[in-house]
């Protein structure tokens, strides 16, 4: 079976046909990667290792709106397995009128599970308390320099800040669209008690423990009501801790990767049903790509009977038209997933789309399926097609 | 029969192009409500402060002192709090740090419009300071102990008379009359007003009076900033479905192309027999430009139908797999007058060209 060498097959037709699947692309690669993004962005918000775990109200609808009590951490510190915490106050405040997530640690603790590279400037120490580090992109989204001070005002509480520039810091994670502060600023901004946290962040040896054991743990010993142990530790925060009482039905462990998926799982928001979301649009979109088709062959209809009437066989002219526009669809479409690329690309550049912490991240899986929707289209359209002989 | 057979799936190309935008606006309508929802949850503050335009921070402001007794005489003010904030180095005999040192026309008023809890007296004259509780427990302080302030080479001993919680950035503070800001600094400029309204205040007509009464040189900001943040995060949802309806509203251009050229090839006997008739070029181009609006508004109202039954069955099935998932997709009257608009504009763009196109063929070459 040999393909037609020459080109009979009208040029305007082509183009009309590849504008279409161009589009339909574009459609779903911008959808795909938009969505997709905001939820991996999210998902990896507190790091993707197995080893780190969360503990947080799960009664709270929101991951940044509940808070537990940072006595949890006498439950749980001296476990076995347990190789580092960090309790974390994370709270989305307006700075320079823009919205931003502060995140409140303990340096000394937040390190050990979570390494993070200053690029200019220092470390927070303890005795920088007016203070903070600002991620990478957000010096750059701010125009902040060291020792620049700003205004930051509380969105959920009637509070506001102002703080310095000490260091800005790399962590290549969504985290470089954060500010980190001392955990009682954010508290403040949150409007919480120096006793309460948003979560705390636990990094685990696998080998020992896991979350159910850890819950157990808390479980266990929260009928022991206990007072925050005065260590140095946490002396060197200076938060004036008062004692307080925790409800262990509150409380949630999970691992890092899953905390803020079971909250996104809980309006329906999972990867399956984004990428589903994705191909239904394309799906959508692309009864263009079979009328674009099927156009082409009433426009060819001309040169396909002429071929017809020399005595080409439908089956060998179908593979051959499935060959060429083939060769077409797949290039413009991508052609249409490195449009979208460099569209999505400018738009996180120049902040078009960027809720708070979405990375754009390209996906292999969402050009695969753009490829494998194409060529099934295409497909279904030339084999369906009556390629009829020429009429006169 | 000019009105060719396969004109429903001219519709129906039409219509599920439609329904992409009508899904996606539904849902987003829904997950802004959810959004409005939450933020109305936050019971929203009623303070305020006035800063120097220019500046991005209070200890960076300066603002004439007697801009406070011409605001302070506005209807539904609870608290004014005239200060003067700046950057100081504390010394005492154990240790030593830099933090904010604010200044007060009256701090009684300012610790009592904070709810504090204070351990001790209210600083009131040149030699004394309050410290927050968290300074204090940083700089290892006491009540009685004595601290150093020192600014740009000028210093002053004041005495702990008051060590207060706040739950405010004031923890990290620490508090003095304003005098002694005046006497390290050498001006009595201030620095910021904060006022807090009372809560039976009509806080849009109060910040309207307010802010007639202020200078060029100076901006109002509101401390809780909740409706920014919401609208900030709409704003990126509107930007959103911006682009992807633009993507929309060119595929229903190409779509409306492409049904009118298939239509032109479908119905060129019948149109070739009516020009032989006598049929003017115009009346043509009114006949297939009718054809392209009527299946353009036809395939929209199907879209609109289509894309918002779509989304609430599926949210209906979702809540029946998973009770805890409750969307309820919505679209505006304006959105849909919006859509059907746009929709037709874009089919009568794409079918222009083929229409033209078409006519300016002879007769003769005209299939019959």
């Amino acid at each position: 079976m040999k393909l037609i060498r020459f080109n009979y097959l009208e040029r305007k037709s082509i183009l009309i046909l590849a504008s279409t699947v161009l589009l339909s692309s574009i459609l779903f690669m911008y959808t795909s990667t938009t969505l997709l993004g905001f939820y991996s962005s999210f998902n990896a918000y507190l790091g993707e290792g197995k080893n780190i775990v969360v503990l947080y109200d799960k009664n709270s609808r929101t991951p940044f709106t509940g808070f537990v009590s940072l006595y949890l951490l006498n439950k749980i510190k001296n476990k076995p397995g347990v190789l580092a915490y960090s309790p974390e106050v994370v709270v989305p405040c307006i700075m320079n009128d823009k919205p931003i997530l502060v995140r409140g640690v303990i340096f000394e603790d937040f390190l050990k599970v979570n390494p993070i590279t200053i690029v200019n400037g220092s470390m927070l120490k303890v005795n920088d308390i007016n203070s903070m580090i600002v991620g990478k992109n957000v010096a750059e989204k701010f125009n902040l320099k060291l020792n620049d001070k700003v205004l930051i005002f509380g969105v959920l509480a009637n509070r506001y800040v102002e703080l310095q520039v000490k260091g800005i810091y790399e962590s290549q994670s969504s985290m470089d669209n954060e500010v980190i502060v001392q955990l009682y600023i954010a508290q403040l901004l949150r409007g919480i008690d120096y006793s309460q946290v948003t979560l705390i962040r636990v990094k685990i040896d696998r080998n020992i423990t896991n979350p159910t054991s850890i819950f157990k743990d808390i479980v266990n010993e929260s009928s022991k009501t206990t007072q925050l142990e005065n260590e140095n530790k946490y002396e060197q925060t200076f938060l004036p801790l008062t004692s307080t009482n925790f409800d262990i039905k509150n409380v949630a462990v999970s691992e890092a990767q899953n905390f803020i998926k079971n909250y996104l799982d809980r309006y329906g928001v999972t990867k399956e049903a984004l990428l589903i979301l994705s191909i239904m649009i394309f799906f959508l979109s692309s009864a263009n790509i079979v009328l674009a088709s099927e156009v082409l062959i009433i426009q060819n209809e001309k040169e396909i009977g002429i071929l017809r009437s020399l005595g080409m066989s439908q089956r060998n002219l179908k593979v051959d038209l499935l060959v060429k526009l083939l060769l077409y669809s797949i290039v413009s479409s991508a052609v249409g997933i490195l449009v979208a690329t460099i569209i999505l690309t400018f738009a996180q550049e120049y902040e078009y789309l960027q809720v708070l912490s979405y990375t754009f991240q390209f996906d292999p899986l969402v050009v695969a399926v753009n490829i494998i929707l194409v060529f099934v289209l295409i497909l279904a359209t030339v084999v369906c097609a009556k390629l009829k002989l020429f009429a006169g | 029969m000019l009105f060719y057979k396969e004109k429903a799936s001219a519709v129906v190309a039409v219509a599920l192009l439609i329904a992409i935008s009508v899904s996606t606006t539904s849902i987003t309508n829904y997950v802004n409500s959810q959004v409005i929802i939450l933020g109305s949850l936050v019971s929203l503050g009623k303070t305020y402060i006035i800063i120097s335009t220019n500046s991005s921070s209070i200890t960076n402001s300066k603002i004439d002192s007697k801009l406070a007794n011409s605001i302070s005489n506005a209807l539904g003010i609870k608290y004014i709090i005239p200060q003067k904030v700046v950057t100081v180095n504390i010394t005492t005999n154990l240790s030593n740090c830099t933090t904010i040192l604010k200044g007060l026309k009256n701090v009684g008023e300012f610790l009592k419009s904070r709810n504090a809890y204070i351990n001790g007296t209210v600083a009131e004259s040149t030699g004394e300071v309050d410290v927050g509780e968290i300074l204090a427990n940083l700089l290892k302080v006491s009540v009685n102990d004595e601290i150093t302030l020192t600014l740009n080479k000028k210093s002053i001993k004041a005495k702990v008379v008051g060590i207060f919680k706040t739950l405010t950035q004031d923890d990290t503070e620490a508090i003095v009359p304003l005098e002694t800001v005046n006497y390290l600094t050498g001006d009595d400029s201030i620095s910021a007003i904060e006022f807090t309204l009372e809560e039976s205040a009509n806080d849009t007509k109060v910040i309207e009076r307010i802010s007639k009464l202020l200078p060029k040189e100076v901006r109002l900001v509101k401390v809780q900033q909740t409706s920014n943040f919401l609208q900030a995060i709409n704003q990126q949802i509107l930007k959103f479905l911006f682009f992807l309806s633009v993507l929309v509203y060119i595929i229903v251009a190409i779509a409306s192309y492409l049904v009118t050229v298939k239509f032109l090839f479908e119905s060129s006997y019948e149109l070739s027999m009516l020009r032989a008739l006598g049929a003017k070029k115009e009346l043509l181009v009114v006949l297939v430009l009718m054809y392209a609006m009527i299946t353009s508004v036809a395939g929209s109202i199907l879209g609109i139908a289509v894309g918002l039954v779509g989304t609430q069955v599926v949210s209906t099935v979702l809540a029946w797999l998973s009770p805890s998932i409750n969307i309820v997709p919505f679209l505006e009257f304006h959105q849909l007058a919006q859509i059907l608009l746009l929709s037709t504009i874009s089919s009568f763009l794409g079918s222009i060209t083929p229409t033209f196109s078409f006519l300016h063929v002879r007769y003769i070459e005209q299939k019959l």
